[in-house]
């Protein structure tokens, strides 16, 4: 059993900051020391700065870190090549995309991550789905979009899934008119359906034309809307969180208590962090955040903000286990969240505005005009 | 959407960004037309008043700084409040004024005899200079605005929304001066202020820019690319003089033969206060240097005195703020180069130096980030070089760098000056005389 599964054998919002730093500590010493003995890049760029296989950080803190976009201009792998087989390609439309590759150990411990973490949010059952995205199935290739990885994991809990993106010559649109009749017969059927999609999309192209169509539905009570890919867009139109979660009570009937947002990203694929209604979103165990000061470069104190550093030891095909993100967030707590979760709950404050102004969601809405 | 009107007597306001709180210290233009004709009536303030005078009372403000208010420089150092006090020493203005104004700043006093035409010219004032100021080199805006005022011209300063209280806040300091005229008269700080206004309004409100446009008799425009092209495609009057201080890269050169173990710290450090100073911001901001092999001094030798050098610069113009898309920016580029060359850098961002043996100019990185290349002769520089360059600051032997500086400028460039100077607002600027541009030259038949 590798230090990775033994990880994700434990439930990941069960421990309190003392017992996950036991567990979580010795975890990502190995993965440094795997990738510093199998990656040599990884091994170089730790030496650059200091760092040594024998001689490892004792704080989380000290552990040297990538920023996202190196995974754009190099290629780093910590496994043999033959070994890949799989790369996750993130969503820029200018310059490079990141390019992870991927193996099967580190596939499993994606899918396991994601899979505990989303069941400890929207539960283990299936149910069926409706996504807003275009169907995958007819695009068979060892390169997997970023976008379609992250929808993937939720699908793990579909019963069924219906897509409702259409794809018109590179213009994606939705299929409104099916989606409405699908939702009437649920109206109908009164039976649970989850609503996945990018947080632009859904609210662009089907919440806010159904709030101006004045079409109303009211999906049955153990309905979710679930989205992800950030807030970018909507901020730019001046739409808030609350303006979002009223309109989506008011044209789908849904209350904000069931209205998940995740949050993630593709150099560390598979790891999820969740938010319901307003809430912050919460660290499982498989992970930790150090919210950095952008002029010092130090672990901020909780409260202040600063660029989201994520450290996970999950990635063993390539070196992914210290990213500092572009994202800016901060910590606004450190026990339990208000839904009993135990972890670091941070919010997302917005992206570095210099950084490639890019996501998902954002990407898909750029298609979508 | 309104024109807004600054008029806060506040001291301090609770930001200096322009932003809903802070408008609340602007009060709403409802005619802009009538406010600029109430602006041109007060020009008749200068009526007495000789160029001279005018020079005399910025100098004696330049002295109240230093001695009676300390506070001010204190608390707007950043905008370099020693190279702002050298500007308004009245031998400065006095040589830009000879400089624009055909070698004789009476011209703008009185019809003065011109030899070389043998009539009689005045520099008589265009009327309404606007301003367009950008937030990142706020000193700049201040500058110009004194320019207009030597040449007795009504002054319009449209506020950018970042850091745009502080131009307005500076500049009512001059409210409690008075100084006395050539003619025993006396020019006051207030009524100077009558013939400024300072106004705000959206960047997107077309309709309003093209209002402001419209009343000008020279758009002064200082900003980037979009800001520039944005300013010239609003309707303006067909003789209104346009002068533009548009997007600019710098960068320094150093030849083998001027560089030795002897200068070598020195030169690293007056370049480090050159990247220093403005956050790298201004247009006159190295971003390159280009270091000549196979002198006593290797490049990456340079590039690791020019670190010691940063690290110096960063006690004299302490680093307050990175925001998190530079720190993001300065995280990445130290980590590729790490693969591809070497960096040398403070713990946090700081600063930056880094060394590759890319060709070409780097793409800026603002913030204190300063690449360091080697090259193997200086001339090879001249190929990087395009009009969008200003400032090079060169050290190397004298009759290279005259050469150098000759073959350079035919592609570009403005200015070539010392290293440690780079920063030091001269003449002629972006390739302007300024005050020059704010006149008509009208004359008399003898």
């Amino acid at each position: 059993m590798t230090y990775q599964d033994e990880l994700l054998s434990l439930p990941p919002f069960s421990w309190s900051v003392e017992q996950k730093q036991k567990i979580f500590s010795p975890c990502l010493k190995s993965a440094f020391r795997h990738h510093w003995e199998n990656c040599p890049e990884f091994q170089f760029y730790c030496r650059e700065q200091g760092f040594y296989a024998h001689k490892q950080p004792e704080k989380l803190f000290e552990y040297p870190y990538f920023p996202v976009s190196l995974f754009k201009t190099k290629k780093m792998i910590s496994v043999p090549d033959e070994n890949i087989t799989a790369r996750i390609m993130s969503s820029a439309t200018s310059g490079k995309p990141s390019t992870i590759h991927v193996d099967a150990a580190t596939a499993r411990y994606q899918t396991t991550a994601s899979t505990r973490i989303l069941a400890d949010y929207i539960g283990p059952h299936r149910r069926p789905f409706l996504v807003l995205d275009v169907d995958p199935s007819e695009v068979r290739s060892k390169d997997i979009s970023a976008r379609s990885a992250a929808t993937r994991g939720f699908l793990i809990f579909a019963g069924s899934v219906e897509y409702v993106l259409v794809d018109k010559k590179d213009t994606f649109t939705v299929d409104i008119q099916r989606l409405m009749s699908r939702l009437r017969e649920v109206e109908i059927d009164g039976k649970e359906i989850n609503i996945l999609g990018f947080t632009f999309i859904l609210y662009h192209h089907v919440i806010r034309l159904l709030k101006d169509q004045q079409v109303r539905f009211k999906l049955p009570d153990t309905s979710k809307i679930i989205h992800l890919g950030g807030w970018k867009k909507l901020t730019s139109q001046k739409v808030s969180r609350q303006q979002f979660l009223d309109d989506i009570r008011l044209t789908l009937g849904v209350d904000s208590s069931r209205v998940y947002d995740f949050y993630g990203f593709t150099e560390q694929m598979g790891l999820v962090y969740g938010s319901r209604a307003d809430h912050p979103k919460t660290v499982p165990l498989y992970a930790e955040i150090i919210i950095r000061d952008p002029l010092t470069l130090e672990p901020v104190r909780d409260g202040e903000k600063g660029l989201i550093q994520m450290l996970t030891p999950l990635p063993s095909s390539y070196p992914g286990i210290s990213v500092l993100t572009d994202d800016i967030g901060r910590i606004v707590g450190r026990g339990q969240d208000r839904d009993g979760r135990w972890g670091a709950q941070f919010e997302l404050i917005g992206r570095a505005h210099k950084a490639e102004l890019r996501g998902c969601g954002d990407i898909l809405g750029e298609m979508m005009g | 959407m309104p024109i807004f009107l600054y008029e806060s007597k506040l001291d301090r306001p609770t930001s200096w960004n322009i932003d809903e709180n802070t408008i609340q210290q602007f009060r709403e233009i409802e005619n802009y037309p009538a406010e600029i004709l109430r602006l041109k009536k007060n020009m008749c303030v200068f009526h007495d008043v000789s160029i001279g005078d005018i020079m005399n009372f910025f100098d004696e403000l330049a002295r109240s700084w230093t001695s009676e208010t300390p506070e001010v420089l204190k608390t707007f150092s950043f905008l370099g409040s020693a190279f702002l006090l050298s500007f308004l020493r009245k031998r400065n203005l006095l040589r830009l004024a000879r400089a624009a104004l055909r070698g004789n700043p009476e011209y703008m006093d009185t019809f003065s005899l011109m030899p070389e035409l043998g009539k009689h010219v005045l520099a008589q004032p265009r009327g309404i200079i606007t301003h367009w100021i950008a937030g990142n080199v706020l000193n700049l805006g201040i500058i110009s605005l004194i320019q207009g005022i030597l040449t007795k011209n009504a002054n319009v300063l449209k506020l950018p929304a970042n850091l745009g209280l502080i131009v307005p806040t500076v500049f009512q300091t001059i409210s409690n001066l008075e100084v006395k005229t050539k003619k025993n008269t006396r020019i006051s700080g207030k009524d100077i202020l009558k013939t400024v206004l300072f106004i705000y309004c959206s960047k997107e409100d077309r309709e309003s820019q093209g209002k402001i446009s419209l009343e000008s008799d020279s758009r002064v425009i200082w900003g980037g690319e979009q800001a520039v092209a944005s300013v010239m495609s609003l309707p303006r009057k067909i003789d209104c003089e346009d002068v533009v201080f548009g997007p600019r890269y710098s960068l320094a050169v150093i030849g083998k033969d001027a560089l030795g173990q002897d200068n070598l710290d020195n030169i690293a450090f007056k370049l480090a206060m050159d990247a220093s100073m403005f956050e790298q911001r201004a247009c006159s901001s190295p971003h390159t240097v280009f270091v000549e092999t196979g002198g006593p001094v290797s490049p990456l030798a340079f590039a690791q005195a020019l670190a010691h050098g940063m690290q110096k610069a960063i006690k004299r113009i302490p680093k307050h703020k990175t925001t998190a898309a530079e720190a993001y920016s300065i995280v990445e580029l130290r980590s590729e180069h790490l693969f591809s060359g070497k960096v040398f850098s403070s713990r946090g961002t700081e600063w930056t130096v880094i060394y590759s043996e890319d060709k070409g100019l780097a793409a800026p990185c603002y913030s204190r980030v300063v690449f360091v290349r080697p090259v193997s002769n200086i001339e090879k520089v001249i190929e990087d070089i395009d009009p969008s360059v200003q400032t090079i600051g060169v050290h190397a032997e004298s009759s290279r760098k005259f050469k150098f500086a000759r073959n350079v400028m035919e592609r570009g460039g403005l200015r070539i000056t010392e290293i440690g100077k780079m920063n030091v607002y001269d003449y002629p600027w972006d390739g302007i005389f300024p005050m020059g541009r704010f006149v008509r030259w009208v004359s008399i038949d003898q």
